[in-house]
């Protein structure tokens, strides 16, 4: 029995012939709803504007501030949000940044559902904010203003960036030009949930958050990356405490689709050894052997037997929280006791490594070689051998 | 970084990516328009919520991820029905007639889905390790112990 025979076992599935075909339909035609379905969306705020703009017209030659958030609301055509903007639910901050050459101010925030026409169907709770831009150099902004050039996202401390921000929390923005300044509003799913962390609002030209926009410190706070030379800066929102919501933070994770390490682990490559690799020939074909690139820091079975009991604990604590799905902790606690019998049996061995992480693999000195080693065969079939 | 959110983006990771989803899918799986099922999910899924992919290998990683998860949801469901003893035999019969595609089906997922990236895929060890999220060492170990399992199922060596 030989691996050719799975893969040929493999090759004679018999999946569907058009399978690819009629999910390229599929996605055409879903798409193209979204599409027309964002359009609208987008034609509606434009269309709003336009025509509270006629309307307003004299009221605007008599402004000299900008509007408040519930003004903004109110001439993005949402009356129920500009109510809610002047409920006492609503933050009023007015706090100034410069970015580049405009001074940003967050004029204010408010939460809860049903409360927007863009998402009249949707039972959901949702945060709003209003920003608005003005050049520093007092030049008036107008409709040229390169809207989608620039990302209005919240980031949330503890929380990578590229994993919860506009393009995860089912945001909208709008944004429209009056009176010599910018406008913009954020519409995004409801940001309370995360409100025992530290909440930001980051402005700044460019795209979807990555490492080149932003860093995450070891203790989950989120700054701009010192070598972003973009317009940029960053507010902190004042949420209540109060109503965050672990379990909506679980369900949020659990339906992303991402690994848990990838929300919080700012590098999550880095947690592994090191490692080399060195290539011989011979009669049987080429060897490439897979080595430690440096000694690993090997632990005694006595710390690693403190580790895993620290690391039960740890994970137990993580489950009460809510921070960990039961399934995710019975997986980890099962690998952790497979690990450790291994270690206390000697046929595994476990090096701390310079992060602070630990890597388990086979016993070096049993094996004769590392177990981590393939023999490549002209036919390019590659197998570990011991 | 990309969003996935456009019909453009999706088109093309349906291309190509869809093939060997599928393959992966098939592993914890026993019916094809079950593993055809899941990767329908996956890519749905893409259109209903975009996810921001940091790169291609990012991509990859996500669609490897969210096709084993969506198996295994599928898998427990399947399980949690109580088909009736006597009717499993019939049921659950090898679909492939191959006894080590269906030794690795037996596997946890945690050794068959790095069995099946090597040895079909050809991935590396430590390309595994960044496709799943796990430490090199850890896709090593899983690998000589998915291995070892296979043999004692088979009770035989596998070239």
């Amino acid at each position: 029995m030989n691996w050719n025979d799975y893969r040929k076992a493999i090759d004679a599935l018999p999946f569907s012939d058009d399978f690819q075909e009629r999910m390229l339909l599929h996605v055409q035609n879903s798409s193209e709803r979204t599409y027309i379905a964002m359009k609208k969306r987008t034609f509606g705020r434009i269309a709003a504007v336009a025509a509270c703009l006629a309307l307003l017209t004299i009221t605007a030659y008599a402004a000299i501030l900008f509007m408040s958030p519930a003004q903004t609301a109110e001439f993005a055509g949402q009356p129920l949000l500009a109510q809610a903007f002047e409920s006492e639910d609503a933050q009023i901050l007015n706090e100034s940044a410069e970015a580049g050459d405009y001074r940003v101010t967050l004029t204010g925030i408010v939460s809860g559902a049903s409360l927007d026409n863009w998402n009249r169907n949707v039972n959901q709770e949702r945060t709003y904010a209003v920003v608005v831009l003005e050049r520093l150099d007092s030049t008036p902004m107008d409709t040229d203003f390169p809207f989608e050039d620039f990302t209005l996202t919240p980031l949330v401390s503890g929380f990578t960036p590229w994993t919860v921000n506009n393009w995860t929390l089912d945001a909208g923005v709008y944004g429209f030009a009056r009176d010599g300044f910018y406008y913009y509003l954020l519409d995004v799913q409801s940001l309370e949930m995360f409100a025992d962390h530290t909440v930001y609002l980051a402005f700044y030209q460019g795209g979807v958050p990555s490492r080149d926009i932003f860093n995450m410190n070891e203790d989950g706070t989120i700054r701009f990356g010192e070598d972003f030379e973009e317009p940029h800066s960053l507010f902190t929102l004042p949420l209540d405490k109060a109503k965050a919501d672990p379990t909506a933070v679980e369900a949020f994770m659990e339906n992303s689709g991402f690994e848990r390490d990838w929300f919080t682990n700012p590098m999550p490559d880095d947690d592994e050894l090191d490692f080399i690799t060195r290539t011989t020939e011979d009669m049987d074909g080429k060897t490439m052997e897979i080595l430690p690139a440096s000694e690993p820091n090997w632990m005694s079975v006595e710390d690693y037997e403190a580790y895993a009991k620290a690391e039960k604990l740890a994970l137990a604590e993580q489950v009460k929280s809510g921070a960990l799905s039961q399934a995710t902790y019975n997986q980890s606690l099962q690998e952790l006791n497979e690990n450790l019998a291994g270690v206390q049996d000697g046929s595994l061995w476990a090096a701390q490594l310079s992060n602070g992480g630990i890597s388990v693999v086979t016993n070096p000195e049993i094996s004769g070689e590392w177990d981590l080693s393939y023999l490549e065969l002209d036919n390019g079939i590659a197998s570990i051998i011991k | 970084m990309v969003s996935s959110g456009t019909d453009e983006t999706i088109c093309r990771l349906v291309r190509e990516y869809s093939d060997m989803l599928l393959r992966l899918a098939s592993i914890r799986l026993d019916s094809v328009s079950d593993a055809e099922d899941a990767v329908q999910d996956v890519f749905l899924r893409l259109l209903s919520s975009p996810v921001s992919f940091r790169d291609a290998g990012h991509e990859k990683a996500w669609l490897i991820r969210t096709t084993l998860h969506r198996a295994s949801d599928i898998r427990r469901q399947a399980e949690k029905k109580n088909i009736p003893l006597e009717d499993i035999g019939e049921m659950a019969a090898p679909i492939s007639g191959n006894e080590l595609l269906e030794a690795v089906r037996a596997l946890p997922e945690r050794y068959s889905a790095v069995i099946h990236l090597h040895y079909y895929e050809g991935y590396s060890i430590k390309e595994i390790g960044k496709l799943l999220g796990l430490p090199a060492a850890t896709v090593g170990t899983r690998l000589a112990r998915g291995r070892d399992k296979l043999k004692q199922m088979l009770k035989e060596e596998i070239e």
